[in-house]
């Protein structure tokens, strides 16, 4: 049986080198989500005002790590459908959770699909300590940043992929997602 | 549409089918000639074959074209709807989401003090 902090990863061995799968995790990638766009700067051509040429964000870029949050099919190499993009979502370190009393519950929400619970912390999917990554606590996908790439991307986000999910920990990801946009708008207790 | 394959006539009733036999051609029970004769002089069959060709190809100029990502890789361009398919979904997925419609959200309570600044 899954738990919040075991089964969660293929083993080493079985880690697929050569293709993107849904629920893989790739380190150091440009995180994009999450833009102001007030605060966008727009240049225009000289002469031109009206026509937008180029665009910049006045921040820092986030580089960190992200989980592949498309589906499995959608990205497959194979799929000749109109496929343009990838989706990622960025993971953040769990220890920097404000409310550590939480982080217990929040870890188990992972087995939504195993307890049926009237509650759940929908917009995150605990990913526990791996040696992959730099998380000794562990961290957390953050489902309201998502963001995509194009499918050019594919290679350069394969040769930083770290980890892959087990097929049952991945399904539970995916559970989470799709009930954090599907679910009715209840506020919390 | 008429039967170009041999039949063998009820022993009971003793029933003959008719038969376009032009020549005898064909050893297997086939009469191919009198096929191919009747495919390019039917005007349905022909308007039939002609639009599952015409299909086939454009079929290939369409799927080449989206698998040229250098090409079409542009995420916000046109929708080829044509060369989509649903995809399938079991009432089971449908019910398990169904089963949580009214679930609490309680991600609100708790945040993390990093660089996205939430």
């Amino acid at each position: 049986m899954m738990s919040g902090k075991i089964d969660v990863f293929l083993n080493e061995e079985f880690v697929e080198r050569h293709t993107l799968r849904q629920g893989d995790i790739v380190k150091e990638v440009h995180l994009l989500g999450a833009i102001n766009l007030n605060a966008l700067h727009y240049s225009s051509p000289a002469g031109n005002p009206k026509e937008l040429a180029s665009w910049n964000v006045p921040n820092k870029p986030i580089f960190g790590d992200a989980m592949i949050v498309s589906h499995s099919c959608e990205i497959a190499r194979e799929n000749m459908v109109k496929v343009t993009s990838i989706i990622l979502a960025p993971l953040r370190d769990i220890h920097k959770a404000t409310a550590k009393e939480r982080i217990d519950e929040l870890i188990k929400s992972n087995l939504i699909d195993q307890q049926n619970p009237l509650a759940s912390f929908l917009k995150y999917f605990y990913i526990a300590p791996n040696s992959a990554l730099e998380y000794p606590d562990g961290a957390i996908v953050d489902f309201s940043k998502i963001f995509s790439v194009r499918n050019k991307s594919y290679d350069s986000l394969l040769d930083k992929k770290i980890a892959q999910l087990t097929q049952q920990a991945a399904s539970s990801m995916a559970l989470k997602l799709a009930l954090y946009f599907h679910r009715k708008g209840q506020l919390a207790p | 549409m008429k039967n170009y394959f041999c039949q063998q006539g009820s022993s009971k009733s003793a029933e003959i089918i008719p038969f376009p036999l032009a020549n005898s051609l064909s050893s297997s029970g086939t009469n191919i000639e009198a096929l191919l004769i009747d495919i390019f002089t039917d005007p349905t069959i022909k308007t039939h074959l002609e639009t599952i060709i015409e299909g086939a190809i454009m079929d290939i100029l369409v799927k080449s074209y989206v698998a040229n990502f250098e090409v079409s890789d542009n995420p916000f361009d046109a929708i080829y709807i044509s060369e989509l398919k649903a995809d399938h979904i079991t009432g089971h997925d449908v019910e398990k989401i169904a089963n949580y419609l009214n679930i609490i959200d309680l991600s609100n309570t708790i945040s993390f003090d990093d660089e996205w600044e939430d």
